[in-house]
């Protein structure tokens, strides 16, 4: 029998793959959406790579993490391969979940090959970055709705803003100062509110999760929130700096800003990457305070 | 007026309602973690905080394992039985795994019992009691 400990190394490396590559695929069809018309047609080309290629990855992730959970029900690798627990898994949410992403990341890859995605592709990525609020701590909450509009809300503004910077990577690396510019224009005067709702939604839940806030130091679930919230807060302070200093520069024609934020891109994707391994660890190992 | 205040207090009743939810945790069972029978159960009740689905449930005795059959196909329940089949004295390692079907976690622990063997003293079984978790 394996250790307890690999099953949750690998469901957490597994579903961080799985988040980076969802919100990857989904934002990157949001900022064609939006932004679409003011890049090269060289960087669109990427972006669609970065579309296809994120969607691939997501669902190759997904069914992975279906068959390590029922790898951790086994207790033991053959466990990932036993039908009956498969199903077990797959009928306790993770099949929902999958159903929808997937149809959601095709309908997004397949309209991000035209110039300007259609309203159905915009749609599937709204689908495919949801698609999480269909099981896990929120959706277990009785009723559950309102936990899952906030959830929704949260997950599409985590899309917009996380998966906006490989995007916003493609067009700053290639130094055409003002198409930067009026992108990085673009990206900021959306965000104001997308990272408005992403907070206010992010902490609503919250309290309807852990009932007290006091339980952010109390229990293990809340120091791990609180180590994502760290994370959040430094995303936030280099998010403000390429809004209200770099953007401005980028708009006067100063190509050093350029540098600068490519070096901030770099570092909100570390952060990103940290955020997501963390949402990941606490989802899987711990839980809101259980009654009983 | 009690028209418009009607959503907000649907909103606040629906907010309050939540209740926090964790992990699927074992509340109790029967035998009872720990417990020592004078006779051998004839069947191992898991009673859970919230409803699962049991995967995985092996008994062993001196290292032997006891084959015992869980019913994969069961729908999810807060309570599951399973039938033992004529036990022996000896003392008796019970490990179980499921998932709950609230959160889509997995859910595992294992908690022991004694069966005491006929040819010594009876001995009394204690109520049941919660099952630590591994």
């Amino acid at each position: 029998m394996l250790p307890p400990g690999i099953w949750d190394a690998a469901a957490i490396a597994d579903k961080a793959i799985d988040y980076a590559a969802t919100f990857g695929a989904a934002g990157a069809v949001f900022f064609l959406g939006y932004g679409g018309s003011l890049i090269a047609s060289a960087d669109r080309l990427s972006i669609r790579r970065v579309v296809l290629g994120s969607s691939m990855l997501s669902v190759a992730a997904g069914a992975v993490q279906i068959m390590v959970s029922a790898g951790s029900l086994g207790g033991e690798a053959a466990g990932m391969l036993d039908g009956s627990l498969i199903h077990i898994v797959w009928q306790a949410g993770a099949g929902r979940t999958n159903v929808i992403r997937a149809i959601g990341l095709l309908l997004a890859a397949i309209g991000a090959s035209s110039d300007r995605p259609p309203w159905w592709a915009l749609l599937g990525a709204a689908m495919a970055a949801t698609s999480f609020a269909w099981a896990g701590h929120a959706h277990s909450l009785h009723p559950n709705l309102l936990p899952m509009l906030l959830i929704g809300v949260h997950l599409l503004a985590v899309a917009f803003w996380l998966g906006a910077l490989a995007p916003l990577g493609i067009v700053a690396r290639h130094g055409d100062v003002p198409r930067m510019a009026a992108c990085a224009a673009r990206f900021g005067s959306s965000a104001v509110f997308v990272v408005g709702g992403l907070m206010a939604a992010g902490l609503a839940l919250l309290w309807m999760l852990l009932g007290d806030f006091n339980e952010l130091w109390r229990s293990e679930y809340g120091r791990f929130v609180m180590l994502k919230l760290a994370f959040v807060a430094g995303l936030l302070g280099l998010a403000a700096f390429n809004k209200l200093r770099l953007t401005p520069r980028l708009q006067d024609g100063d190509s050093r800003a350029l540098r600068s934020l490519r070096m901030s891109i770099g570092l909100e994707s570390l952060l990103c990457v940290l955020i997501l391994a963390v949402t990941a660890a606490f989802t899987t190992l711990t839980g809101p305070a259980a009654p009983g | 007026m009690f028209k418009h205040l009607l959503p907000v207090a649907a909103l606040v009743g629906m907010i309050l309602a939540c209740p926090a939810f964790g992990h699927a945790k074992l509340r109790s069972s029967a035998p009872a973690a720990d417990a020592r029978l004078s006779a051998a159960p004839k069947s191992l009740t898991l009673t859970f905080n919230e409803e699962v689905r049991l995967a995985v449930l092996t008994l062993t005795v001196d290292g032997k394992n006891i084959p015992v059959t869980v019913d994969r196909g069961a729908p999810a329940a807060s309570q599951v039985s399973v039938a033992l089949p004529a036990l022996a004295g000896g003392k008796y390692q019970v490990q179980w795994s499921a998932l709950s079907v609230d959160d889509g976690h997995v859910s595992k622990g294992a908690f022991s019992f004694t069966v005491a063997d006929p040819a010594t003293q009876p001995v009394t079984a204690p109520a049941a009691a919660p099952a630590k978790p591994r």
